[in-house]
């Protein structure tokens, strides 16, 4: 064993700040937020941060006269924006806000379904809908176009207990939100589960 | 036999194009309410206030003919025509043509005719003609030419008409027609369901039709099955006329409405009452009621929990028996306990999962609806279903998936209540796993 030389080459170079760990560093503790931030339960984080991460969810458009009010209140505690808000990993898309987009699978021949665009956009939201049509929809599950939704999706059984004022009320705000389009959703391919799906196993 | 009836009922149809049988319209527009014998109990017929007609019994609500006989098949039609749009009974006229409703309404009068109601074929209202010309609405009247001969005789009739409701219907329907009366709150149906009366400022609430003369039909046969009185023998039939031209013209137009006041509803209105229509409406019972393997919900243990709701790398969460059974409900929660697990998700026993019930959406409830929503609950008829306590998956196992998805070896799955859950009584043990469900 002979006695290994100095290495002199290192000794000569410049010292370079070490920018490796402080990014390991950033990069721990951005995965930790994101591990923790919704989906390990939210009962291990303070109420307050729960309340403010899925408030995301609702639209911020402020109501103009007493039916917005009422439609904004309806809105936002019937939950509507469970559904109609895109929603994946990250927890709800907080910049399309009853934008629609949450998928409903069951595996059977009903297939895939995507919540409705809320927001009155004629093509892919509500748009043209008029107040009747409305209406029929939430409590009928029966949409201008002639299709129907089944009650599990959309639950227009249970929707039939609103009184029409509220029912109006809602149709009111949901045309006062800003319109927006909704992107053509994609179907799904094969099996395979993804996080923006709601699944009905049978 | 699933696939088959969510085939028939849920899956989506366009308008029709071929000429139907009345048989093929009722399948695939009417069976999922009033199921396929016509008994009202169709798969989504359960959440409905009212309940769907059972035409078995032959009891119709909006006929020309007296109460206790079958309607002509024109009143049936009107129904199907113009719907009920304060139920789930939409209008089909919209989406069939007059002889397939004739032919549905054939169809469904089929089912009535072992009920041994007899029928009421020759003893039809007959509605005076005039009804519908009388210029019912208030801004008409207030319009109308001061010259003309008619505006003196109406503004006498509608005098006449609010005299005589304000006698008969303001007890129920309240003196500005509102549905706000001293009895609102009270008055349930046959069915033994709460049953407010009808806002008569609102043209589509009224399930008869809301002209002069539907109006006149509805008051002179009443609504069979709900609290809705014939008046045939306490009105004479010119009086009917008045009540009727008056009722009408209470309406207001949509654009033109207001909403009923929060004092208004809170004075008519007992706090539980308020609380059951906020408690159905949002449909709380979404989750709390269990529903079969049809996805029909179960109508008889009502709010007793039991739906497993599985978010996988999470848990499964069953959801609570809400009703007061002293064991396995909230007979021990106080009514300000309840309202503030669902505002705040802070129960007396643990925290609620926000993913299982969304407390954040009810955080925004005012104090006022909360504590109705909390009489109600408070007040449910007390069910023995005991509920499984709630599984998280251990802390590592909800990580360890979170960085299997990073990687995108397997995308987070939130899988709401599996429709193969239809016993109540479900152990959750085993069922964490949404795929062992899906293979079933």
């Amino acid at each position: 064993m002979s006695k290994r030389a100095p290495n002199k080459m290192l000794k000569k170079m410049p010292k370079k700040p070490n920018w490796m760990s402080p990014m390991i560093t950033v990069g721990v503790v951005v995965l930790l937020v994101w591990v923790f931030s919704i989906w390990p339960g939210t009962t291990i984080m303070p109420a307050g941060m729960v309340k403010w991460r899925l408030d995301q969810s609702i639209p911020m458009t402020e109501p103009k006269n007493d039916w917005q009010a009422r439609g904004k209140y309806l809105v936002t505690t019937a939950g509507c924006a469970m559904c109609h808000t895109p929603f994946s990993w990250i927890g709800p898309h907080h910049w399309k806000a009853l934008q629609g987009g949450m998928r409903v699978r069951w595996d059977n021949e009903l297939g895939e379904r995507l919540a409705l665009n809320l927001t009155p956009d004629p093509e892919t939201g509500i748009g043209n809908w008029t107040e009747e049509d409305f209406i029929t929809a939430m409590k009928s599950g029966l949409y201008p176009d002639g299709h129907a939704a089944h009650w599990q999706a959309m639950p227009w059984d249970m929707h039939s207990n609103w009184s029409l004022d509220d029912m109006r009320a809602m149709y009111r705000y949901l045309m006062a939100l800003p319109p927006a389009k909704q992107p053509k959703s994609k179907p799904i391919r094969g099996p395979r589960p993804r996080s923006d799906t709601f699944y009905f196993g049978t | 036999m699933i696939y088959t009836v969510m085939a028939l009922m849920g899956a989506g149809f366009s308008v029709v194009a071929h000429a139907a049988s009345g048989k093929e319209i009722y399948a695939q527009h009417c069976a999922r309410c009033h199921g396929d014998t016509g008994r009202g109990d169709g798969p989504a017929h359960t959440m409905q206030r009212p309940w769907p007609r059972d035409f078995t019994t032959g009891q119709y609500k909006f006929r020309s003919t007296p109460i206790g006989t079958l309607p002509m098949l024109q009143d049936v039609e009107r129904t199907i025509a113009n719907g009920i749009p304060r139920t789930s009974m939409s209008g089909y006229r919209k989406w069939l043509s007059a002889e397939e409703i004739r032919r549905v309404a054939e169809y469904t009068m089929d089912f009535s005719k072992a009920s041994g109601v007899p029928d009421g074929a020759g003893q039809s209202v007959s509605v005076p003609g005039d009804l519908d010309a009388a210029t019912p609405t208030a801004s008409a009247v207030s319009t109308a030419s001061p010259t003309s001969l008619n505006r003196s005789a109406l503004t006498e009739r509608l005098a006449r008409g609010k005299k005589a409701y304000t006698k008969n219907c303001a007890v129920c329907h309240g003196n500005d027609g509102r549905g706000l009366g001293e009895l609102a709150g009270q008055m349930r149906d046959t069915n033994g369901f709460l049953t407010n009366p009808v806002d008569l400022t609102d043209a589509l609430g009224y399930g008869g039709g809301s002209n002069p003369s539907d109006i006149y039909r509805t008051l002179t046969t009443g609504i069979a099955g709900s609290p809705m009185p014939r008046f045939d023998a306490v009105l004479d039939d010119e009086t009917r006329g008045d009540v009727a031209v008056y009722v009408a013209s209470l309406q207001v137009a949509p654009a033109e409405r207001t909403l009923v006041s929060r004092e208004a509803w809170n004075k008519a209105l007992p706090s539980r009452e308020r609380g059951e229509y906020m408690t159905r409406a949002m449909s709380c019972a979404l989750c709390h009621n269990a529903y079969d393997k049809s996805g029909e919900y179960y109508s008889e243990p009502y709010m007793a929990g039991g739906v497993a709701i599985t978010i996988p790398g999470l848990g499964v969460f069953p959801t609570r028996n809400i009703t007061s059974h002293p064991e396995d409900g909230l007979a021990d929660w106080t009514e300000a306990q309840i309202a503030r697990t669902i505002t705040t998700g802070y129960a007396p026993d643990r925290r609620i999962e926000a993913f299982s019930m969304p407390w954040v959406y009810f955080s925004h409830l005012t104090d006022e609806d909360s504590k109705d929503i909390a009489a109600y609950v408070k007040k449910l008829t007390p069910i023995q279903n005991k509920v499984p306590m709630r599984v998280y998956e251990p802390i590592w196992k909800r990580i360890w998936g979170r960085l299997r998805q990073l990687v995108g070896l397997e995308l987070g799955r939130l899988e709401y209540p599996p429709l193969s859950v239809g016993d109540r009584f479900m152990q959750t043990k085993g069922k964490s796993a949404g795929s062992e469900q899906r293979d079933e």
